[in-house]
């Protein structure tokens, strides 16, 4: 007889350590190409090339927070257990991509306009969508692992998405002060073009990376409370463990 | 995190429903407040924090051209500290979500032997 529990955590595939690869090469290429052949900018000088990795973490974290709110909404629809862990993994990674955003900006801000923080639309919006996301991460890390936690919190996620959008526009419509450069054609130089999408391509590849592990990390904890309920079962644990 | 809980003051009985009936406490309610305090000060303060405001940069990005202008080097530190979050962010998080990873896999090792265990002694 043997109906011990079948969960399985997979092991990481070829296709993890592709991105792994990857983003390892892309990262030093990203790094070089910035720091070596990018040219300094004319006004703002040396502290600009902050700008080739603050951006690339704005931009994955409004696109995890995207797949998270798909995922999110998806699992309200049709509960499965692989969209919820996408779900928490793209979260917290997403959470993470924003602090790195939302801490590099200010750097720059700090030479380029004179002081670190401004209540400017894009600004404001960007930390309020960081906060729902945290709220998210904070909901799903105390609130146990009960089915209710689950929706309230995939309901959370699905009400970033708008967020998310006036984030994207807000520099357009309530005319803020935050750069506009990258989709109007404002990166004159080649080599400052190929600096910021590589640091795009890094970031990018890092942040599928991270969400993978954090995604697998989910799954062994799901494996877990599955043997321990088991264990449970069959009297072999203490129902306060 | 079970202390933690019980610090900010959760009720083990309703440790499913702590969003609706447990999560108002004082201590919490405290805690919230002093966070909001402290990044809405720490927010105003760094407002203030200003030097003469250079022009907007609204859209575009020149390279100096080194013939006119000398190079300007004087926001290394802010460019280091901003590589440094991030690269230092990265790697910590990486290693603590592998490190988390670990622990886990080898719990859910311990669950599987002792399973297989109590399999083994049933079946014989």
């Amino acid at each position: 007889m043997s109906d011990t529990p079948t969960t399985q955590i997979s092991t990481r595939p070829f296709a993890y350590w592709a991105f792994f690869a990857a983003a390892a090469g892309l990262s030093l290429l990203a790094l070089g190409w910035g720091f070596f052949l990018a040219p300094v900018e004319a006004t703002m000088g040396i502290v600009q090339k902050i700008f080739y990795f603050h951006v690339p973490c704005a931009m994955s974290m409004q696109a995890l927070f995207v797949v998270c709110g798909l995922a999110s909404f998806g699992y309200l629809i049709k509960p499965r257990a692989a969209l919820d862990r996408l779900a928490v993994a793209t979260a917290e990674v997403g959470v993470l991509m924003g602090f790195f955003a939302l801490t590099t900006g200010p750097l720059w801000a700090r030479k380029a306009w004179g002081h670190y923080w401004e209540w400017e639309p894009r600004l404001t919006l960007t930390l309020v969508l960081a906060f729902m996301f945290v709220a998210y991460t904070a909901l799903r890390s105390f609130g146990g692992s009960d089915e209710l936690t689950k929706r309230i919190a995939a309901g959370l996620a699905v009400a970033g998405i708008p967020a998310i959008y006036l984030v994207r526009v807000a520099v357009t419509w309530w005319r803020g002060t935050h750069p506009r450069v990258v989709w109007s054609g404002g990166l004159t130089d080649p080599d400052m073009r190929i600096a910021f999408w590589l640091g795009v391509a890094a970031i990018g590849c890092l942040a599928v990376v991270l969400t993978w592990e954090r995604s697998r990390l989910e799954a062994a904890r799901a494996a877990v409370d599955e043997l321990t309920l088991d264990l449970m079962e069959r009297d072999l644990l203490e129902d306060d463990v | 995190m079970v202390q933690l809980e019980r610090w900010l003051g959760a009720k083990p009985h309703c440790r499913n429903l702590w969003f609706f009936a447990g999560f108002v406490t004082i201590r919490r309610t405290c805690a919230v407040v002093a966070v909001a305090l402290l990044l809405g000060t720490g927010g105003v303060a760094m407002a203030q924090d200003t030097e003469e405001a250079p022009a907007r940069y609204g859209t575009e990005f020149e390279a100096a051209d080194l013939t006119k202008h000398k190079e300007d080097l004087s926001g290394i530190p802010f460019m280091v500290g901003a590589y440094m979050v991030i690269w230092s962010g990265l790697f910590a998080y990486l290693y603590s979500v592998r490190k988390r990873n670990g622990q886990v896999s080898a719990q859910l090792e311990e669950l599987r032997a002792a399973i297989r265990l109590h399999d083994k002694g049933s079946d014989s």
